[in-house]
């Protein structure tokens, strides 16, 4: 991995157009700023993960269970509506 | 045409229904055709399934079936998408995760959800990363 240090206020430019620029820091944190072309999609890392398991995990899903599921959140319905 | 699929063999489509995922989902990258079959017995329920792969299909539903006033801001899409926004009907579902043989345990991903710009007929999934919006909220209490 390669490390650089900068202080507050600097940037570092990532190909043609990603900028990252160190905003703020903390004792524990650091508060970052990155300007990127809209394809680009910038997320925590965390997040990214949890949506990836969550999607491999619910592609999972057997033809039995989901008509159970159906069954179950129609019968649901009526309840929810009162 | 025709197309296979895990869950209910093989299928006729229309292919003016196909809709494009260019970015693929988070997990499945390479996968960027789908289309939504609706079957009696798996209703409320679609299912989001890929062209290129019968085994890869997903359960979606309609997220306003759950929460009515779920609402996704165009602040969110301007940022990722150069969709006519003024314009452009949008649909959007929520993937639901059905546990193996729990069914009962039944969650939907509020804080991705699909969305698909019927125009274009083109989608992706949006994460809205500073929401209050869970990745598993349940369906049933």
């Amino acid at each position: 991995m390669l490390v650089l240090t900068r202080k507050i206020g600097e940037s570092i430019v990532i190909g043609d157009d990603i900028v990252v620029k160190v905003i703020e820091t903390g004792k524990n944190s650091v508060r970052i700023g990155i300007d990127a072309p809209k394809h680009i999609t910038v997320l925590r890392q965390e997040v990214y993960e949890s949506i990836q398991k969550e999607n491999i995990l619910s592609a999972t899903g057997d033809k039995s269970d989901i008509a159970k599921a159906a069954k179950l959140f129609g019968n649901r319905e009526p309840e929810n509506r009162e | 045409m025709k197309i296979s699929t895990r869950q209910f063999g093989e299928v006729e489509i229309d292919e003016q229904k196909i809709i494009h995922i260019p970015l693929g989902i988070p997990g499945f990258r390479d996968q960027k055709r789908y289309v939504f079959l609706q079957k009696k017995e798996t209703e409320p329920f679609l299912l989001f399934q890929c062209m290129d792969d019968p085994d890869l299909s997903f359960v979606v539903l309609d997220p306003v079936k759950i929460m009515p006033d779920y609402t996704i801001e165009k602040k969110d899409l301007e940022k990722i998408v150069a969709w006519d926004l003024e314009n452009d009907e949008l649909s959007c579902f929520v993937i639901v995760t059905i546990p193996h043989g729990n069914p009962e345990a039944m969650t939907a991903n509020f804080m991705a959800p699909l969305v698909i710009n019927n125009r274009l007929k083109q989608g992706l999934q949006l994460i809205l990363q500073n929401s209050s919006y869970s990745h598993k909220h349940k369906l049933l209490r």
